[in-house]
Parts: C-alpha cells; sequence; structure tokens
C-alpha cells in the first residue's frame, strides 16, 4: 500500500470547513491558550534557533476522555494558527496511523518511516506552518516497555523506533511542521514519544457550566431548522440538566438532545416541541444505563 | 538530512532509461526552488549525456552513486542492476529540502575507472559537476533564510488584545 493513502487530509488554511471547530469545542479557556501558545512559540524559536539550544520536537500531546474534543481542538489548530504567521497561511494534514500497521515483517517500520521522513516532508517542502495530527496515537508508538512477546514484538518496537527517528530528525530539519497527537490511553504510549512531547495537554470532562455551555451551542445550532428550541436554550430550568450530566464527557452531553426527542413520538415528528421535561427524562434514563456506569476509557475521540 | 533513493536499473530498465529517470528525479527535486530555473537542471546534466547512461551500465552508481549537495539537501542517487535491481522499491517523488535549494548545487560523481577522463571532461563544462568528494551531511541552511521568522510577533500581540 503507497503510504500517501495514510494521509486522511490535507488543506491548506484559512479554509472556511475548519473555521467553528476551534470554538465549537466548550472547555476551559487555558486548554486552548496553551495549545495555541506552544504551536506559536514552537514555530517562533524552531526557525530561528537550533535544536541544541531549543529542546522543542514541535510536538504536542493531547490527552484525556474520549469525547472531549481533543481530535477536534487538533483540527482547528491550523486555522487559528494561520493568521498569526508571517504568510497568513498553514496547513492541516491528518494521517491514520491504523493503516501504518501491517502484519508483515518489517512493513509497519517501513511505511512509518516512508511517511514521517519522506511523504510529509515533500508535502510540507513550500516552509508553510504545518500541523500534522495523529489521531490515536497509541496504535503507532505502543509502549515498548509492555509490549509483550508473543504478540509480534519486533514490528511494534521497529514501529515506535521509527517514529521516535522521525520525529527527531524532523524537529531540526523542519522547524514548521508540527505534530499534534492525542489519545485517550497514555499508559499504552511509549515512555520516550511522551518525553518527546513540548507540551502535554489533560482535555478533560466539561464541568457544569461546561455542559450547560455545550447544552446551549447544541439547542441553538438545532434551532436553524427548528427555531422552538432557541427558546429552550435561554432557560434557567436547563441548569438543573446540566448538572444531571455532570462528569460526562461533551459529546454524550451533545447526544442527550437526541436521546431527549426520543422519549417521545411528538418530538420525533417535529422536534422543536422538545422540552425541559424531556431533556429531564433523558437524563434520568441516561443516569439508569449501564453505559454511564462503566469505567472511562475506551471509543473514538470526536466533536464533543 | 542525508537521504538516499534507489533506482533500477537492468533488467528492469535500459541504462538509457534508468538514466532519464535520475535526471528527471534531480530536476523535479531542485526545479521545486524559485532559485533554480525551470529546464535549468536539464541543461547541466547535457554534459553527461552518453556519459551517464555509461556509468550506469558500467556499474559505477551502484556502490557509491551520484550524491546532490546543496543547503539543507544531502542525496545519494544508486543505480542498481541485476537481481538488486529487481528488489527495489522506488520513491520517484522530489526529494524533500529541494524547495529551500540554491543556483549553488552540486552533483558529485564518483570514481568511474576508464570513464574518469571522460568525467572530467564533463565536469570541466558546468560549475555544478564535481569529481570531489562530497561533504558527509548537508551544508545548514544560511542565517538569511532560518531568521526568517514563521510568526507574526504583532499578530501575538493582537491575540493578546482580544477579550
Amino acid at each position: 500500500m503507497d503510504v500517501s493513502e495514510m494521509v486522511k487530509t490535507a488543506c491548506d488554511m484559512p479554509d472556511a470547513r475548519y473555521a467553528k471547530l476551534w470554538d465549537s469545542i466548550v472547555v476551559d479557556g487555558s486548554i486552548k491558550d496553551r495549545l495555541l501558545r506552544s504551536a506559536a512559540l514552537s514555530l517562533r524559536l524552531r526557525a530561528v534557533l537550533p535544536f541544541e539550544a531549543t529542546a522543542l520536537h514541535g510536538l504536542a500531546f493531547l490527552y484525556g476522555p474520549p469525547g472531549t474534543g481533543k481530535t477536534t481542538l487538533a483540527r482547528g489548530l491550523a486555522y487559528q494558527l494561520a493568521p498569526l504567521t508571517t504568510r497568513r497561511k498553514a496547513r492541516f494534514i491528518e494521517i491514520n496511523p491504523h493503516g501504518l500497521m501491517s502484519a508483515e515483517h518489517g512493513q509497519s517500520q517501513r511505511r512509518v518511516s516512508e511517511l514521517l521522513t519522506e511523504h510529509i516532508p515533500s508535502m510540507v517542502d513550500d516552509g508553510i506552518p504545518t500541523v500534522v495530527l495523529l489521531d490515536e496515537v497509541e496504535s503507532m508508538v505502543v509502549a515498548r516497555s509492555q509490549a509483550s512477546l508473543a504478540a509480534n514484538p519486533a514490528d511494534v518496537h521497529r514501529a515506535t523506533d521509527a517514529v521516535l527517528t522521525a520525529i527527531d530528525s524532523n524537529a531540526s530539519a523542519l522547524p514548521h511542521l508540527i505534530f499534534v497527537a492525542t489519545s485517550n490511553f497514555t499508559g499504552a504510549i511509549d515512555e520516550a514519544f511522551l518525553s518527546r512531547a513540548d507540551v502535554a495537554i489533560h482535555v478533560p470532562t466539561p464541568d457544569v457550566p461546561g455542559v450547560l455551555a455545550i447544552l446551549k451551542t447544541t439547542l441553538e445550532a438545532m434551532s436553524a431548522a427548528f427555531p422552538p428550541l432557541a427558546q429552550l436554550a435561554r432557560k434557567p430550568q436547563l441548569e438543573k440538566f446540566a448538572k444531571a450530566l455532570a462528569g460526562m464527557d461533551g459529546r454524550r452531553v451533545r447526544k442527550t438532545v437526541s436521546e431527549a426527542m426520543i422519549g417521545r413520538l411528538d418530538t420525533v415528528i417535529q422536534p422543536g416541541e422538545l422540552t425541559v421535561d424531556d431533556l429531564m427524562s433523558a437524563a434520568v434514563r441516561i443516569q439508569q444505563t449501564e453505559y454511564t456506569a462503566q469505567p472511562k476509557g475506551g471509543g473514538k475521540n470526536g466533536t464533543n | 538530512m542525508e537521504r538516499i533513493r534507489f533506482i533500477a536499473a537492468a533488467p528492469v530498465r535500459s541504462a538509457s532509461e534508468a538514466w532519464r529517470v535520475v535526471s528527471t528525479l534531480l530536476a523535479d527535486t531542485l526545479e521545486c526552488s524559485s532559485s533554480v530555473p525551470i529546464g535549468s537542471v536539464g541543461k547541466e546534466l547535457a554534459f553527461l549525456k552518453g556519459l551517464g547512461p555509461a556509468l550506469i551500465a558500467g556499474g559505477h552508481l551502484e556502490s557509491k552513486g551520484l550524491v546532490l549537495v546543496d543547503q539543507g539537501l544531502h542525496l545519494t542517487i544508486r543505480v542498481l542492476t541485476a537481481d538488486a535491481a529487481l528488489d527495489v522499491e522506488e520513491n520517484l517523488n522530489p526529494v524533500p529540502g529541494g524547495a529551500s535549494a540554491t543556483d549553488g548545487w552540486t552533483l558529485y560523481l564518483p570514481p568511474a575507472g576508464p570513464l574518469d577522463s571522460a568525467v572530467e571532461v564533463a565536469v570541466k563544462n558546468s560549475p555544478h559537476l564535481s569529481t570531489d568528494a562530497p561533504s558527509a551531511s548537508a551544508p545548514a541552511v544560511k542565517s538569511d533564510d532560518t531568521s526568517r521568522s514563521l510568526i507574526d510577533v504583532n499578530a501575538l500581540r493582537r491575540l493578546g488584545n482580544k477579550p
């Protein structure tokens, strides 16, 4: 398989499709600030100083429970970065780490190496600041200390080695390149990879004000098709609903609105008739499900 | 960063075809740069017309190969024959670093035994060809280029002023 097929997305910013991603994620402002500032500082320092002086690898690591918006923040970063660059341009590249792993002996390492030291550098040869997303990075940089000898360990080790080597070589050769890695499983990630991260940012589940903000933005977005939902978004009783959902990840919080709609056939037919009572009933149903009783972990990242 | 590319010659392709592939790779890489005019690489490589295929056919590019050096660019091109040619995985995409190439690029040719005198003649005709030993690594990018900031500090300041 050609490694170019591992590139899911490659687009230049500003691109209107990415304009709203950053703001769609409701997290503490300091999380966004740290991510954007670390990217800007990395570009600023690495362009004028050697690696020996900065020790910056151009790697940001976002971790936390699934559904908290790590991937979406990473996708939105390049758009936010573009107006801060001297050329007012940035590029976003997303690769599919799962496709890099192969059952064929030695192929994983070869693909990782070719992608990160040949293909990606070719794509960014024009010097435009570029954010490369390594989503669910644990599949690429398996913790070698925990790799079972019975589970194809040689290739696991080689692939992890290849990632580390590529990050090291790109750190100094390509100062305009920034990797953003995301993961729900920090324990499964190689320690040497984590130590290369210039910044590690925890993206937690939202607090009650965060849940409330997510609910409001969800209802307001839906009001474009069903206008009465805009009034529901302004009801003070929503706060009680938000408290009932505390501890839930942002993606689940958004889904509670549709969960509430399926509580009655009337609101399936006419979603604009959704009420606070419908939402509270949904909260009770969700709390009673086994899903919320299970420990958090697993699942896939995405928009909250 | 030092990079290496392998090109298959006989029995995969003739020496002439292999030289065309090498020439195209060099041109595609260097002419990504605005400092290297389109067509200029081909003009320089024309001094090796006939000689390039002969170097390949004689196996002179198998072990040491051609070495292209410029600031931030160090590329070895080895042209393989026989069994090795059948196993080679070619990457003919432009080599990373080409976009920042300068008009001071140099292609180093390896010792070629009986072809040495012909190589020397070609080298005399082009400032971009050499029979000297290439440097072990790419020269650092000049400070004029590295000091070019990627971030607009004033834009950062404006970001700080936002509510």
